[in-house]
């Protein structure tokens, strides 16, 4: 069923539900679903309404400290279905190697392994409405087999879990979805080591909140989110919830995404192709992970034929015009103009653009900003930045990719000034042709097997707590290259399960109708 | 769309922000971390004022050169 916080009688929380999941985008429906499927009762707590307000939204905001940045309410939403109201569908899975510890990359590798998540990938690829696997198998690249793979991406529709899952949460009669709820506090018992009670409230000035109670709780509240109500909840524990080493908010990572050169192609423009290098190349090289994608930006074949009219160098020529900075006379008078003009564009040419995956970093964190939304929460002083490793990473990788084309003959690279300057003088978000970052949240909360490396256990649990769980790309030990929903949802699955498990005994004894919930 | 034109498509569309965005943009510090090393092209490979060549290109660019 779902009911509005607002209006809704309080009394149907004096009950003690099965999980609490806080928070209703990909991370948080997933979980609720999977819970609801083993037959336990799930109190699904969402923020916003079932649409837009801007009352919600607003709560997004917060300052930016570090790296420029998009404004904090513009790269997620706060209503039912979160992010995924505008998410592009662009899905992979991670690599294996990604969950792999590598020397170079300190605090890297993940306490799972990718073949652990394999029972949860085709009920993944299900959810998001995915084509099959194997419709894109990475390839070979001929001329570069050490090094390179050519990937693709799978694309979901979009999946939008608004529209996907409403109805059927309305007619669940093991889902109670509570809109307009927001989770301000969490009680724990006095040996602070499990959750009693979450606290909510609605957006009513005169509402003076109310709790909920369950066995378990999950916060799928987003990787920025997550992070920042543990760092708020310190009405019992001072340094906030999750957080005796220091370590919530820490290692925020995005996939950094810049142009990184100007290709000019030999024999005319090839398809523009995604890459990635190969698990040696990283090792060789000591680089991260990274999508390379082959921009092919010119010529249509009017412009070609034109350009054929108006100046006849060849390849090497205008080779060296480039690179030597020569001029060469075009042939016919007028079009020779226009071409000195437009001659950037009178080649075949391109760019290569690289997403990376970004270097764990403590000091790129969620802080929180001395600024207080309506609830007395500080807001979100996002400090971003990028590390030694990351430069590192997309010189090396630019360089790789400049030999292949030349020695493939495809054509030649110019890797950026700004990456070749030293320091970096790396592109904010209003220099042309970068787009800087994703909206993708990852890593704040990470997983690992110390307290003192990160904030949950391998099975998402918070270190230290007995019933706090986290789902969401904040649980991701390092962020690899690929667009996190995809690892969201495997990751919700794989705690559905987990949780199912542990509760199960419950769950047989409050499977009786009369305490079964009702739909609306 | 380019993707972040879509967000600013999306907050225009909700009325809300976009001269602060701008703002925060244009003024927003950049952090410029510290180099690794420079790259060093593979035997048989050049770098020549950033770009990648082969010891043939280099070969036939000296001639222009002369
Ligand atoms: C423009 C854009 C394009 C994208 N494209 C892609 C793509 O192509 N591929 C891809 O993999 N990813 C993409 N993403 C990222 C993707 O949208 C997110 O990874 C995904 O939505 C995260 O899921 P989530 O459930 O963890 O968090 P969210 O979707 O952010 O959901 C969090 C939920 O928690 C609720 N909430 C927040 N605070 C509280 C509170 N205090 N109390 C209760 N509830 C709360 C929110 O209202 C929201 O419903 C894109 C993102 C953007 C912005």
């Amino acid at each position: 069923m779902i009911v509005d916080a607002g209006v809704v009688d309080r009394t149907l929380f004096s009950r003690v539900f099965d999980v609490c999941v806080v928070g209703a985008g990909p991370a948080g429906i997933t979980l609720a679903e999977s819970l609801a499927a083993q037959n336990l009762d799930v109190a699904l707590m969402e923020a916003g309404d079932l649409e837009f307000t801007s009352e919600s939204q607003e709560l997004y905001e917060g300052d930016i400290v570090g790296m420029d940045y998009f404004d904090l309410d513009v790269p997620r939403l706060r209503f039912f279905g979160g992010t995924s109201n505008h998410w592009d569908g662009r899905s992979r899975s991670l690599d294996p190697h990604d969950f792999r510890p590598h020397p170079w990359h300190a605090l890297s590798g993940w306490p799972v392994t990718a073949a652990e998540l394999d029972p949860w990938r085709a009920k993944t690829d299900e959810i998001l409405d995915l084509p099959p696997r194997d419709v894109f198998p990475d390839e070979i690249v001929e001329g570069a087999e050490d090094d390179l793979r050519s990937i693709r991406f799978r694309r979901s529709p979009p999946t939008r879990f608004n529209t996907k899952y409403r109805d059927g949460m309305a007619a669940s009669g093991r889902i109670t979805l509570v809109v307009n709820a927001n989770l301000v506090d969490l009680r724990l018992n006095e040996a602070l080591t499990t959750v009693e009670t979450a606290v909510f409230r609605s957006y009513d000035p005169d509402d003076t909140g109310f709790t909920v109670r369950a066995r378990a709780f999950c916060l799928c509240m987003g990787g920025l989110e997550n992070p920042r109500f543990l760092l708020n909840a310190r009405s019992q524990m001072p340094a906030g919830i999750g957080n005796a080493h220091d370590q919530v908010g820490r290692y925020f990572s995005e996939h950094p995404t810049y142009r990184i050169g100007e290709v000019l192609f030999e024999n005319g423009a090839p398809k523009s192709r995604g890459y990635a290098p190969t698990p040696e190349m990283m090792d060789r090289l000591e680089v991260l992970n990274s999508n390379i994608l082959l921009l092919s930006e010119g010529l249509d074949p009017g412009t070609e034929a034109l350009r054929s009219l108006a100046c006849s160098a060849d390849f090497m020529e205008e080779l060296a015009r480039k690179v030597l900075g020569r001029g060469f006379d075009c042939g016919v008078g007028g079009l020779s103009a226009y071409f000195e003009v437009r001659r950037s564009e009178a080649w075949h040419h391109g760019g290569l653009g690289i997403i990376i995956e970004q270097a764990l970093n403590p000091d790129s964190r969620v802080l929180l900003s001395d600024r207080r939304d309506r609830f007395g929460h500080q807001r979100i002083a996002l400090d971003w930045r990028l590390a030694p490793l990351d430069i590192h990473t997309m010189r090396e990788t630019a360089v790789v990719m400049g030999q292949y084309l030349a020695s493939e003959g495809i054509g030649r690279l110019q890797v950026a000034d700004w990456l070749l300057a030293e320091p970096a003088r790396v592109p904010g978000l209003w220099d042309e042709g970068h787009e800087v970052a994703l909206s993708h949240h990852m890593c704040t909360t990470r997983m690992s097997d110390s307290p003192k490396e990160g904030v949950v256990d391998r099975n998402c649990r918070v270190h230290g707590m007995e019933n706090l769980y986290i789902g969401g790309s904040s649980v991701f030990a390092t962020g690899g290259h690929a667009n996190p929903t995809w690892t969201i949802v495997i990751l919700a699955l794989r705690l559905g399960d987990h949780l199912g498990r542990n509760l199960s005994e419950h769950a047989l004894k409050v499977d009786d109708p009369a305490e079964r919930l009702e739909p609306a | 769309m380019h993707i972040y034109m879509r967000k600013v498509d999306y907050i225009m569309k909700t009325r809300r922000g976009f001269f602060r965005l701008l703002l925060s943009g244009l003024l927003a510090s950049r952090f410029a971390p510290a180099a690794w090393a420079s790259p060093v092209p593979e035997k048989g490979f050049h770098m020549v004022n950033g770009w990648i060549l082969t010891d043939s290109d280099v070969e036939v660019l000296s001639r222009y050169e002369s």
